[in-house]
């Protein structure tokens, strides 16, 4: 049984958030919502605000009790013999200034893309995904284990050798 | 107050550098090389300012190029991202949330930490020794120059007399933040570029005393010893307008240029909210203050693919007497040269105002023609993931080819017609001067442009079918509706207008 502390409940809430503002946006658009682009910003907007908030807010309660950090254990998906995939949540002053800034640089790309992706064919689409990127970014960071942690980092081969190749012309390209 | 147009290098095509600029750059259209340099200086007595002003710039310049070079090389890289990249984020934060508070900072900055010197333009020439032996440019103008080249435009324009006491030139351009196709935005006549120096150098020579004298005895234009001109620069993104050297204006003047000061700030705000009626961002703007800073955000927003629709929606071009098109609300979608036929019995102007006029209006209207027809093929398909490449152009991400023509989101409120000229003159005498120039006669009898006259006597319009053929229009039963004002005709309407006459100024 799980003691729901502030902080337990903060720390779920703002792992789920963008998990369920991604099934949101997702289930409306299988359904045939066709919400306008103000609409689409907002929510996603609040979301983020949202986020960002409990993110602070956790930050602040943690500083204030001294804690050095928060876990929440919802038990484990399977067990294979002596091997079980844990499904716990953790952060501590490391991980958490780095979700605040995963939430703020969401938050950021979901304001500039409204303006950006305005009368773009893949807007919707576009903010569907950046909650799911969002949701898999603090997954990573909250991740209580390695297991859950690869189960939020979610990878494409073909993104991934752009972003190689680019990299490797920029850092190679001037090595003075 | 009275308004002309005439193409926007005001028939001086210079080769110019601007007093912060690394090199010089033409000023007039592609097709016309510049035989005259003009560069900006700080006069005596302001070598201080602008020597500080180079060495901040300098200092600063080496600054922000070595953390950017360094940002991205292997060994340095590694270093700025993790103890700079941190402090990136604020200027981003401010640059997307509040991008006007932003911008006003940096501008508060830059005047404080860069003193702009007070500046002239050098263009005085006495004689022809003076060319530049490695440029092969003539240094400036001559009398006689210059002189033609003030006749030329006024004797065009119609504006040979009557002069007020302070005439505005007004070049045009564009200024946006992020946006690789930012110089598609600026003057035609100028080769894409912008056309605040022309205008402030016809003014200068429009002043000078000996070139007053000069179109008095061998044009018979005389302009009174109380007008004065003012060179300035319009930005079509933000509809900012600025003057040039004000502080030359006489005494006898300044009441009346403070009175064009709120003249001006009034019409910018309502021509920005007529403009503003495209964009569906600007649901905000009902008033014309609204709309001013909806547009001036526009063009300092780092996510903006649509800081203005510019020429987009070009359809007419009216050579002839303002007096033609006053009062009509024409949605934009006209460029108006002034052109006073009764003034010009035998054609020696309107050579030159077609000239100039037809090849830049049709090459913009051709541009968003075939940029909007088959944008992947003729324009460069959508700007959301173009990548600048080393400076040349653009692509698609980070392969492909370069990209030519204009993005979608410039083009995609176009109507795709050939250009329409009304031109006020007779059609025997416009085939002469037409017949006269193989550019023009190209651009008529192969209908890359319509063209039409219209009788400066009774209006009467004739179209051209090509062959040295006119007939007639015949709008029969068409009326032009009528409305109380443009903002009556406009308001909450996205699509395109049709023409309706205004019953009164705004």
């Amino acid at each position: 049984m799980i003691d729901w502390t502030t902080e337990r409940q903060l720390l779920t809430a703002l792992v789920a958030l963008p998990g369920l503002g991604f099934f949101g946006l997702a289930l409306g658009w299988l359904l045939g919502w066709t919400p306008t682009e103000k609409t689409v910003a907002r929510f996603s907007a609040s979301v983020s605000l949202l986020d960002w908030a409990m993110t602070a807010a956790l930050a602040g309660l943690m500083f204030r009790s001294g804690e050095a950090q928060v876990t929440v254990r919802f038990g484990d998906r399977f067990h294979v013999g002596s091997y079980a995939f844990p499904l716990e949540l953790m952060v501590d002053r490391l991980s958490l200034p780095l979700i605040l800034l995963a939430t703020t640089l969401a938050g950021l790309i979901g304001v500039f893309s409204r303006r950006y992706l305005h009368r773009d064919r893949g807007f919707h689409r576009f903010y569907v995904l950046i909650h799911l990127f969002t949701f898999g970014a603090i997954l990573v960071y909250a991740a209580g284990s390695f297991d859950l942690l690869i189960g939020g980092f979610h990878e494409r081969a073909a993104i991934v050798k752009t972003y190689s190749r680019s990299f490797f012309v920029f850092c190679h390209g001037s090595p003075g | 107050m009275e308004t002309f147009g005439a193409a926007g290098f005001f028939g001086v095509a210079i080769n110019y550098q601007g007093i912060d600029d690394a090199h010089a750059v033409s000023l007039c259209p592609v097709v016309v090389k510049p035989q005259h340099s003009v560069r900006e200086h700080a006069p005596a007595g302001e070598e201080a300012t602008h020597e500080s002003r180079v060495a901040r710039r300098k200092q600063w310049s080496a600054v922000v190029h070595g953390l950017s070079v360094g940002s991205k090389n292997l060994f340095t890289g590694w270093v700025t991202t993790a103890f700079l990249g941190f402090l990136s984020l604020a200027p981003l934060l401010a640059r997307v949330l509040s991008p006007l508070q932003f911008a006003r900072l940096r501008a508060a900055l830059n005047e404080r930490f860069f003193p702009d010197p007070r500046t002239e333009l050098a263009f005085m020439r006495g004689d022809v020794d003076s060319y530049h032996a490695t440029e092969g440019l003539a240094k400036g103008f001559d009398t006689d120059e210059k002189t033609a080249r003030v006749a030329d435009l006024l004797c065009g324009a119609g504006l040979t007399s009557r002069f007020a006491d302070l005439v505005i030139v007004l070049g045009h351009g564009s200024t946006s933040l992020n946006n690789p196709h930012e110089s598609a935005h600026d003057c035609g006549a100028c080769g894409g570029r912008r056309g605040g120096p022309n205008g402030r150098l016809f003014a200068a020579m429009a002043n000078r005393p000996e070139v007053r004298d000069a179109l008095r005895a061998t044009k018979g234009i005389d302009i009174p010893a109380r007008t004065w001109f003012v060179g300035g620069y319009h930005d079509t993104c933000s509809d900012d307008v600025d003057l040039y050297d004000t502080d030359l204006v006489p005494a006898h003047n300044l009441d009346l240029l403070n009175r064009i000061r709120k003249s001006r700030d009034r019409a910018r705000a309502l021509s920005v909210h007529e403009r503003a009626r495209r964009f569906e961002a600007a649901e905000a703007a009902h008033s014309a203050e609204d709309g001013l800073l909806h547009v001036e955000e526009r063009s300092e927003h780092l996510a903006e693919p649509r800081p203005e629709y510019g020429h987009c929606t070009n359809a007419v071009a009216v050579v002839g007497r303002r007096a033609v098109t006053r009062g009509l609300f024409m949605d934009r979608r006209a460029f108006l040269i002034s052109y006073d036929a009764a003034g010009d019995p035998e054609d020696k102007f309107i050579a030159g105002v077609l000239g100039a006029v037809i090849p830049v209006c049709a090459g913009i209207s051709l541009e968003y023609y075939f940029s909007f027809v088959d944008n992947e093929r003729y324009g460069c398909g959508t700007k959301l993931p173009h990548n600048v490449t080393s400076l040349l152009g653009v692509m698609n991400g980070h392969a492909g080819d370069l990209r030519t023509g204009l993005p979608w989101q410039m083009v995609e409120i176009h109507e795709p017609v050939r250009i329409l000229f009304v031109i006020e003159t007779t059609p025997e005498r416009l085939m002469k001067v037409i017949g006269r120039n193989p550019e023009l006669t190209e651009f008529v009898e192969n209908s890359w442009v319509r063209i039409s006259t219209m009788d400066p006597d009774s209006g009467e319009i004739q179209i051209y079918r090509g062959g040295g053929l006119f007939e007639p229009a015949s709008p029969a039963g068409a009326v032009i509706p009528r409305a109380a004002s443009s903002v009556d005709w406009y308001r909450g309407k996205l699509e395109h207008l049709p023409l309706a006459e205004i019953a009164r100024a705004v």
